[in-house]
């Protein structure tokens, strides 16, 4: 056991190291001119452009840039944005973008998870029945609609039509709070739009991984020993099967932790949501190398850990695996 | 399974050497001057449907002359560098228009025509660089615009690009809201100083609220540079004189236009009485002269700041009421450029150095006093900017609302969804033309229709061949049909720009009489014709002028030697004739 966490960590310290370097060139070799996309106006003179390209350091030669880069990184400093004007990118990152994706993903896919995993336990219990025909047509419908496309209608008819909830943001324009659980409720309460939406789109996906994992696992030998043992089929469904189909859902989880992260994007967009995704979005837009560059980081840390830890939790759930 | 790392590794190390050898290649060159016909690429701006959709219809109506063109959407990351490089042979996509004519400087001086400068289209003529320096040196505005009016004569004899049109500014407010102005770039711009001082609800409401598409990138106004933030800055802090709705320049801070001595070298600035910063402290003549110092000694990237860098020498703060400004040479539009630059208080920027690594700094409250109608209060990031209205305003009874909230709301149809339902009451830029039309049929909104800074326009590498004949250039602006480009490509929702200085937007400066392309298809063909440009193969493409000429000398080849050819059988045939007839001649004699 020891042996297989050495060797895994040290694989994982490898991708992490090779991941930073990748990191850098890749957003160069983009093409891109980040003074010309960051100055909207006319009136802006070459003089001030230059001092633009010497403010971004992209004056520099690409191998002192590289240097920079690695030194700054390893004492934790990732740089400052160009499109916000010299914010340091670790305080655009870690702050309230980041705490609205983490809530907003958190429970969406937890959610959708849960719901996923329960519904496709039973359906691939009772396997063509009308409940199973009902869930697999209505998880391809949610799993194959575009999220934009939802959330908008979302927007038009529970937000404009009905009212029933507000068209973007995260709180109330201009609202006052006098305690915290009145700002969590109004926060909450702008939540609902995006994190239906949300959980809609990942249902489908946890839902027919989970069934089809499980209808796999009722093939195999020991499903019919557990029968032959006279075991309940409650116990057989939850104890013997479920574990078992789990296993994917551990590796799919492992990949999917990204989007904690990294946020969705549309969804982000349609509802206003200040989070990464969005972040994301118009650092491309803007050629905001720094900015980008930071968020991969922090994402392949993440991948990399998760992925890490999924082996060790792998290693409990199959007793199988041992390297 | 066992031995993923070193093929991992080996993996990686591919991928990085990959995106090393890409980096020198991908600035390779991408345009190829046609060498056989009238065929080329035309690049337009991929993410913007007018320059795509404009581009397909220029296309279709150089056809008809003879003319293919490609249109080629590309992404603006590869199409600047492309300009940069001049690697192009013609494009089109919109440039943009400054409240003054600055840019009948920046798109025809050769001094601009360098990699990221003013003009991408390697445009070189001394005697109109000539007019143009002279321009910049007289201060007497008449006189200025004379020159002003030969030199859009002399870019239209020279087309080196065609302008198309300038986009439609429509704006939504809901229907309460009144008082304010609408003039070039919309009620709600950062040309407009007179909307939100004025604006009013007649329902007695007392905050508006405008949807941006995102928040201002930066608060400070030393180092704004798009439009939301310079709206920003425009508001909070104040200016020495303002445009009027035909952006002409209107006392504003200062009691009245400046004095500018003789030799047009020094400004006198005359301030209002009793001017406050936020904070009480009253404002004098020494701010003035520092904000400028201050613009000059740290180099400040903001939008305004080029030209007074440019052209700053001193200031002298004569009294507490009067600035007197002293420039390097003298300047056209100086009046215009220092007096709507921002002005900074002294008592707070002296200490504070021009780091542009802490611009958010600039909304502790501290920090963000400004002189303006408005004042800072809070920033919530990603959902909204709170103003309050200046109650000390010099202004006396203005601003008429009493809080300004910028609220930020990422796309459009949101946007309209927000200001129809009263989450909003207008939006910062102009209604996007899908929604135009809904805006106007909601009886709650009022919609207002101007010009917008944004013109379209087709420009050529007036380098590259066949582009650097200047016929080829004419023909194709008789070719192109304004009015249909605008109707096709913006679904009508732009004005056709006939000059270089158009009336629309600059009304004062544009020349009435100057030479227009009016569209004429058969004009085009008929000087194509002239200038050797003939479709020789028939496949309704004209082929180059040098295509045509080596043709037509091979042709005076073949034929001298079919002529030579033709000499040779007529004597040979004379020759056998005078022979036969000889022959026949003996025969009959021997008969």
């Amino acid at each position: 056991m020891r042996d297989y966490l050495v060797k895994r960590g040290v694989s994982a310290l490898i991708t992490l190291a090779l991941a930073l370097v990748l990191n850098f060139f890749l957003f160069r070799i983009m093409p891109g001119d980040p003074t010309r996309t960051v100055v909207g106006d006319f009136r802006v003179t070459p003089e001030i452009k230059q001092a633009l390209v010497h403010q971004f350091g992209l004056d520099q030669p690409l191998w002192v840039q590289f240097v920079l880069y690695l030194q700054n990184l390893f004492v934790g400093n990732l740089g400052v944005s160009f499109q916000y004007r010299g914010t340091p990118v670790t305080s655009i990152i870690f702050g309230r973008r980041l705490f609205n994706t983490f809530i907003l993903m958190g429970s969406s896919m937890g959610v959708a998870l849960i719901i996923g995993v329960i519904i496709g336990t039973i359906a691939a219990w009772k396997r063509e029945s009308k409940f199973d025909i009902g869930a697999v047509v209505f998880s391809l419908v949610t799993y194959s609609m575009p999220v934009f496309w939802l959330g908008m209608m979302i927007i038009l008819v529970f937000g404009y039509y009905l009212d029933w909830i507000p068209i973007a943001g995260t709180i109330t324009v201009g609202m006052t709070y006098s305690n915290v659980f009145e700002y969590a409720a109004d926060y909450l309460y702008h939540m609902t739009g995006p994190f239906v939406t949300l959980t809609l789109s990942f249902l489908g996906f946890y839902f027919l991984i989970m069934r089809d994992s499980i209808l796999d696992v009722f093939t195999e030998d020991y499903m019919l020993t557990a029968k032959a043992k006279g075991l309940s089929d409650r116990k057989i469904l939850f104890r013997h099967a479920m574990r078992n189909a789990m296993l994917p859902m551990v590796s799919l989880l492992a990949v999917e932790v990204t989007y904690l992260f990294g946020g969705a994007t549309m969804t982000e967009t349609v509802f206003s949501w200040y989070g990464i995704g969005r972040l994301i979005y118009e650092a491309v837009v803007m050629a905001d190398y720094p900015v980008l560059q930071g968020i991969f980081v922090v994402m392949s840390v993440l991948v990399i850990t998760a992925n890490f830890c999924a082996d060790i939790v792998y290693a409990f759930l199959d007793p199988r695996i041992r390297y | 399974m066992k031995n993923k790392t070193p093929v991992g590794l080996a993996l990686f190390a591919l991928l990085l050497l990959s995106t090393l050898l890409a980096i020198p290649s991908s600035r390779a060159a991408w345009y190829t001057p046609p060498t056989e016909e009238l065929k080329f690429p035309m690049m337009v701006l991929g993410w913007d449907d007018w320059s795509v959709h404009s581009g397909e219809a220029i296309a279709e109506q150089l056809k008809n002359v003879g003319i293919a063109i490609e249109v080629v959407p590309t992404d603006d990351s590869a199409m600047y560098p492309r300009l940069y490089d001049r690697d192009y042979g013609i494009e089109e996509m919109s440039y943009g228009y400054s409240p003054y004519p600055s840019h009948m400087y920046y798109r025809f001086h050769s001094r601009e025509d360098c990699a990221q400068c003013g003009q991408d289209w390697s445009f070189r003529n001394a005697t109109v660089d000539a007019v143009i320096d002279e321009m910049l040196k007289t201060t007497d505005k008449e006189k200025a615009r004379e020159l002003m009016w030969k030199l859009e004569q002399m870019a239209a004899e020279n087309v080196p690009y065609i302008p198309l049109f300038v986009a439609d500014e429509y704006h939504a407010f809901r229907k309460e809201w009144t008082g304010y102005t609408v003039m070039p770039a919309g009620p709600l711009s950062a040309l407009n100083w007179l909307t939100m001082p004025n604006i009013y609800s007649t329902a007695g409401k007392k905050d508006f609220i405008i949807a941006f598409n995102n928040e201002p990138e930066t608060f400070s106004p030393m180092a704004a540079t798009t439009g939301r933030s310079l709206f920003y800055s425009m508001i909070v802090y104040d200016s020495l004189l303002a445009f009027d709705e035909n952006l002409v320049p209107i006392p504003w801070m200062a009691s009245e236009l400046p004095e500018v001595s003789s030799d047009g070298k020094t400004m006198t600035f005359r301030l209002n009485p009793n001017l406050k910063w936020h904070d009480g402290q009253p404002l004098t003549a020494r701010d003035i002269v520092f904000t400028f110092e201050y613009t000059v000694a740290q180099e400040a990237v903001g939008s305004n700041s080029g030209e007074i860098i440019k052209y700053f020498e001193s200031g002298e703060a004569v009294d507490d009421l009067t600035a007197a400004i002293h420039l390097k040479e003298p300047y056209v539009w100086a009046v215009e450029a220092f007096g709507t630059h921002y002005i900074i208080p002294e008592h707070i920027w002296k200490d504070l150095n021009y780091d542009w690594e802490q611009p958010l700094v600039q909304t502790s409250p501290n920090v963000a006093i400004g002189s303006g109608p408005f004042m800072f209060d809070s920033w919530i990031p990603g959902e909204y900017v709170k103003l309050v209205k200046n109650p000390n305003w010099w202004m006396t009874g203005h601003p008429l609302i009493d809080t300004l909230i910028f609220r930020k709301i990422d796309t459009e149809s949101a946007r309209i969804l927000a200001i129809q339902k009263g989450e909003a009451d207008t939006e910062r830029y102009s209604v996007e033309p899908a929604f135009v039309e809904q805006a106007k049929a909601n009886p709650d909104l009022v919609v207002t229709h101007t010009v917008d800074q944004w013109d379209y326009l087709v420009a050529f590498n007036n380098k590259s061949p066949p582009f650097d004949d200047i016929w080829v250039r004419k023909a194709i602006a008789y070719a192109i049909n304004k009015e249909e480009v605008v109707k096709r490509g913006a679904l009508g929702f732009g004005t056709v720009t006939e000059g270089y200085c158009p009336k629309s937007f600059y009304p004062f400066w544009s020349n009435p009489n100057v030479l227009t392309y009016p569209y004429d298809p058969e004009k085009a063909n008929q000087i194509l014709d002239e200038q050797g440009y003939l479709d020789i193969d028939g496949d309704g493409v004209r082929e180059l002028k040098s295509v045509v000429a080596e043709w037509e000398q091979q042709r005076q080849q073949e034929q001298q030697a079919l002529t030579t050819q033709y000499m040779v059988i007529a004597v040979i045939a004379v020759i056998v004739i005078i022979a036969a007839a000889y022959l026949v001649y003996r025969r009959r004699k021997k008969a």
